[in-house]
């Protein structure tokens, strides 16, 4: 399996869409369409929206994000946005600033 | 699988805009825009990029459509369709390998 790596020391400034996950170890900026998970590992800075399955964040995030599974924020992550999913967690240590919509009635 | 600092672009995964930095970069999947590298770029076997690249080292399998300048070497390997124009001081052009296109490296008339 080809697994996507956007390595340390690159910057997309774009689209990325598809349907494998994508590992952020660099820099994305823009948008992030995706049916696959999309991890944003420790080093990694996104600032895009992120429409997708699952999302882990274990780095920084600035961005909407839709998931229609899961979203993670990990205790190094940072998101700054609002996040929309079915189940969400922060972990002990994550920072959040924004808006929560886990779709309850 | 290449670890480390290579950056892979899967089979799956389409890319729009802009790909810049010093890390490798291999595409399996697809790229349009512009790739601005300080150090290789490999269009692997079923990779296909639309965009103007600039590399150190640009090395193709898949297809590439657009405009090239390496600082190195550009090969185009067999099994690799390339349309646009190449500059660099080193261009290989293998057997198997389709190109079509301008090449320039800098070489002096006379």
């Amino acid at each position: 399996m080809a697994e996507t790596i956007i390595a340390q020391g690159i910057t997309i400034d774009g689209e990325i869409s598809g349907d494998e996950p994508v590992l952020i170890e660099g820099t994305v900026k823009g948008k992030i369409t995706l049916s696959a998970t999309v991890t944003v590992a420790e080093q990694g800075v996104v600032e895009a929206d992120i429409e997708t399955t699952e999302v882990q964040i274990s780095g920084t995030l600035t961005g909407n994000v839709a998931a229609n599974e899961r979203v993670e924020i990990a205790p190094s992550g940072k998101v700054i946005g609002d996040i929309k999913a079915p189940r969400i967690l922060i972990a002990d240590g994550a920072g959040f600033k924004g808006h929560i919509d886990m779709d309850v009635e | 699988m290449p670890q480390g600092d290579t950056c892979t672009i899967g089979a799956g995964v389409t890319v729009n805009g802009r790909l810049t930095g010093s890390a490798e970069v291999n595409v399996l999947g697809r790229v349009e825009g512009s790739i601005v590298l300080e150090n290789q770029l490999v269009v692997d076997q079923g990779g296909e990029v639309v965009a103007e690249v600039e590399a150190r080292v640009l090395t193709v399998r898949g297809k590439l459509n657009g405009d090239v300048v390496a600082h190195e070497v550009v090969t185009l390997e067999a099994g690799s369709v390339v349309t646009g124009n190449i500059r660099a001081p080193r261009i290989i052009i293998e057997e198997g390998a389709r190109f079509k296109g301008n090449i320039d490296m800098d070489v002096q008339a006379g």
